[in-house]
């Protein structure tokens, strides 16, 4: 036969065109390929991991209670005997409080977060997706919610549900949904009128597929990515409810009531008591930022 | 003595698995008032030796060698030193005029900008300078073109605004990066006319950049042919088409259609690059498929009438009428089962939007469209789901139309499951490492993403993923446009061979005639929404009535014959 560049032919010419490509595996494995080579990434994740433990773990490690007062040892700085962390203005021990608080601080962010999540790419899906007049007034609706106070939203919560767990919560998912659903909206207007949506619809996706298989996995990284951003920041606003009495409850302390607490005995030479909690905010914020911007490398198969 | 000499240039680009040679110690030289074209495949490193030219590479590039421009080494200059250069002896036209010019910054004020730079000018001087240059690269309306943003004119007029900016300070030397690769075939030939003018007015010599050999022979004196970081080649550019002397150009020119060779091989078993003599049908059993004549008596598989699209923009809560745009406007045409008919026009013209009525991605706004004697109009979910198995799409964007974030496995096999194809996963997995084989890839590559693979590769895996739900018609979006003759040349075999393999019907939208001429058994030619003019696509220039297709064939560059006469005539003496 002669030498026409049939299928067969080509496919040995273009053998040595790209023969250098590398084999790509399995996403799930791909990702945690990628995460190992990615230390930064993989340290803040190992400070998360350790944080959420050591917080989960506090009812069996914590060497005190933590609400339990030793008026003698009040201000005792860092390395004092049986007191690793030193105590804080009313005598109680901060490793404990440290570890308990951690419950508060990452539970009641990090869960709410996550939910922010699922209903922004749910919403942001939808709006983006479709163009008719359901889709306008969702974007309105976060417009809403953009220009809305967020502490006026938690007085009216904590008025109604009380101040505590749910009220934090409620709170942190409006205040983080409308940022993330605008994220997942842009990204959705700018993928659904690519081609390879197009070439979906040829092939005969319904709407569903097209959103839930080829629009959601290019949409997905960009909110994972800020809402594991955000997180670090939630800590924080948590730490201000508290501080206005609508988060968690005295005695119990999360880290941000914690330097707040800390911040009143400054003065009196006991520099230690705000800034142990403010490190573990620090610490694990930063993790979260950069879990984050390592996320976005790691969840996409082009790097 | 050479304006430009370039020696023994090396340019490594430090990577994560070391260094990766992009030019590997090339030289050349440009004479005053000469037009040098550096001509290569995507990848070959033809930018990578402009942008060495002109210090705009990054910092992860190590250089070696020596380039001198008017007998100063530029190679190690400061950035100060570098920045006279750039702005006075070297001027530089790219590629892409939206994204070269700031979209924020009226064109008046980029321009005056530049002619300030240049030495000190009072503001209404540096206006009138920049109106005087408007003026002499073909701006017509220049004093409304000054008060205008860069998205507000079009590719053409923006890149005449880049032309300006680029010679208004007079340099010695102007590098054009693929000037003409974004433009419309007419407006292309406008802009190399306007270099062309340039070039022999001002005694201005350039270092052209560009993949086309119809740009390369109408426009340079000299020219060098790369591959993968050598020149392989380089001579007068008269000399060098009609007779090169090594194997890769003379390749590279044979895979460069021209309008006329389709007559020389007319038969269905044509294929590109192989001697009407030689060419032997791939498929033994259907090579008595009779080619173009019989085409006619078969029955009509797509019958388009009076089709209309008109698309409402510009509306929002203050303007609810909005505004209408009638993208197509009652087109008429027949498809006949085993024909491709080409479509064909110029940029705006309705082709794509055509295109996506046929396939039911857009509502018409009036007509119909019959798919094998059946109206597809007004078919249900289940209907339209039956359709789409026998009617494909193959789009022109090889790297949007494929999901950047799955595999090509998980983008085969999804519809071949859909829509009922494939009983299982596995079986959908067998047929889509078949598929793959059939467009000359290989099984292998199936847990690969997409950006894995070259732009040929990937407009085979759109290819790919048409023919898995075995369709009978395929409509196919400009689909080589973006790609290298050479891989273009095996996509254009590859449709041919398919087309007798699978007894395929093809609605084959282009720009580039050539192209047409050889694919197509049939071609339709559209302007501003109409069919004006159909055609049988054998022999274009005999068959042309309508102006507007014997303006799209005016304004194809020939390759072989003989070089435009101006471009032949020696550079005047510097």
């Amino acid at each position: 036969m002669h030498p026409t560049l049939t299928a067969a032919a080509l496919a040995s010419a273009l053998a040595t065109e790209r023969a250098d490509a590398p084999a790509v595996p399995t996403p799930a494995s791909a990702v945690w390929q990628r995460l190992r080579t990615h230390k930064l990434a993989l340290a803040s994740l190992a400070v998360i991991a350790l944080a959420l433990l050591l917080s989960a773990l506090a009812p069996w490690i914590a060497p005190y209670d933590p609400n339990a007062a030793d008026p003698a040892l009040r201000l005792a700085p860092p390395g004092t005997p049986g007191h690793l962390l030193g105590l804080d203005g009313q005598g109680r021990d901060l490793l404990s409080r440290l570890l308990w608080g951690g419950r508060e601080s990452l539970l009641s962010t990090i869960a709410p977060v996550a939910v922010a999540v699922l209903i922004s790419l749910a919403l942001g899906l939808f709006a983006g997706y479709t163009r008719g007049r359901a889709a306008a007034l969702v974007m309105r609706v976060v417009d809403i919610l953009f220009a809305f106070p967020m502490v006026l939203l938690a007085i009216g919560l904590a008025t109604a549900l009380g101040p505590g767990f749910w009220t934090i919560a409620l709170t942190i998912v409006f205040t983080a949904t409308p940022y993330l659903t605008r994220v997942v909206y842009a990204g959705v207007r700018a993928e659904r009128d690519k081609e390879y949506v197009e070439a979906a619809r040829v092939l005969g996706a319904p709407t569903r597929t097209v959103l839930l298989r080829e629009i959601l996995p290019n949409v997905a990284t960009p909110a994972i990515v800020y809402g594991t951003t955000l997180v670090g920041s939630m800590i924080v606003f948590l730490a201000g409810l508290s501080f206005l009495g609508l988060g968690t409850q005295p005695p119990t302390a999360d880290w941000g009531r914690m330097v707040s607490e800390g911040a009143q005995v400054l003065v009196l030479d006991a520099a230690h008591v705000a800034t142990v909690p403010a490190l573990a905010i620090v610490a694990v914020a930063l993790a979260f930022n950069w879990l984050g911007n390592g996320l976005r490398d790691i969840l996409d198969p082009r790097t | 003595m050479s304006l430009l000499s370039i020696h023994q240039l090396e340019v490594d680009f430090q990577g994560t698995t070391g260094a990766e040679p992009a030019v590997r110690g090339i030289s050349l030289s440009v004479a005053p008032g000469e037009v040098l074209a550096l001509v290569g495949e995507s990848g070959s490193g033809k930018s990578v030796t402009a942008a060495a030219v002109l210090g705009l590479l990054p910092p992860t590039a190590q250089v070696r060698g020596q380039i001198d421009f008017d007998g100063r080494a530029l190679l190690g200059l400061p950035e100060v030193a570098l920045n006279t250069v750039r702005g006075q002896g070297i001027g530089i036209v790219f590629q892409n005029s939206l994204t070269s010019l700031d979209p924020s910054l009226r064109v008046g004020a980029q321009l005056q900008a530049c002619a300030a730079h240049r030495r000190r000018l009072k503001p209404a001087e540096a206006r009138d300078l920049a109106l005087q240059w408007l003026d002499r690269v073909g701006i017509r309306d220049a004093a409304r073109v000054m008060r205008a943003y860069p998205h507000e004119l079009s590719g053409g007029m923006r890149q005449r605004v880049m032309i300006a900016i680029a010679v208004m300070a007079e340099p010695r030397l102007l590098i054009a990066d693929e000037p003409t690769t974004a433009l419309d075939a007419t407006i292309q030939k406008q802009i190399l006319d306007l270099l062309l003018e340039i070039n022999q007015r001002y005694g201005t010599a350039i270092l052209l950049i560009t993949h086309d050999f119809g740009v390369v022979s109408y426009l340079s004196h000299r020219v060098a042919v790369m591959r993968a970081g050598e020149i392989v080649e380089q001579g007068p550019t008269a000399q060098l088409l009609s007779a090169p002397h090594h194997a890769y150009t003379r390749r590279l020119i044979q895979a460069v259609l021209e309008i006329g060779e389709r007559s020389a091989n007319p038969s269905a078993a044509r294929r590109l690059g192989v001697p009407a003599a030689l060419a032997v049908p791939v498929h033994p059993t259907v090579a008595t498929s009779p080619p173009t004549s019989a085409a006619v008596h078969a029955p009509v598989l797509l019958e388009v009438v009076d089709l209309a699209k008109t698309f409402v923009i510009d509306r929002n809560v203050f303007n609810r009428r909005g505004r209408a745009v009638q993208a197509v406007r009652g087109v008429s045409l027949q498809v006949r089962r085993g024909e491709i008919l080409g479509l064909i026009g110029e940029s705006g013209s309705g082709k794509s939007t055509l295109a996506r009525l046929v396939a039911q991605l857009v509502a018409p706004t009036a007509g119909s469209v019959r798919f094998d004697g059946q109206d597809i109009a007004g078919l249900d979910a289940e209907a339209l789901r039956g359709l789409r198995r026998r009617m494909q799409f193959v789009f022109q964007d090889s790297t949007s139309s494929l999901n950047p974030r799955r595999t090509v496995a998980a983008q085969l096999t999804d519809p071949a499951l859909r829509l009922g194809l494939a009983r299982s996963h596995e079986e959908a997995l067998a047929m889509a490492g078949d598929t793959l084989q059939r467009v000359g890839l290989q099984r292998s590559h199936l847990d690969r993403y997409p950006h894995a693979f070259s732009g040929g590769q990937r407009q085979r895996i759109g290819i790919a993923r048409a023919l898995m739900v075995q369709p009978e018609f395929l409509i196919l979006d400009e689909p080589t446009s973006a790609l290298d003759v050479s891989v273009q040349a095996q996509v254009l075999n590859l449709l041919l061979d398919l087309r007798q393999q699978l007894d395929l019907t093809y609605l084959f939208i282009g720009h580039n005639l050539p192209v047409i001429e050889f694919l197509c058994d049939r071609v339709a030619v559209m302007d501003q929404g109409a069919i004006v003019e159909t055609l049988a696509a054998a022999d274009l220039r005999a068959n042309a009535r309508h102006p507007v297709t014997h303006k799209l064939l005016d304004s194809v560059l020939p390759v072989r014959p003989a070089p435009h006469t101006a471009a032949l005539a020696l550079p005047r003496t510097a």
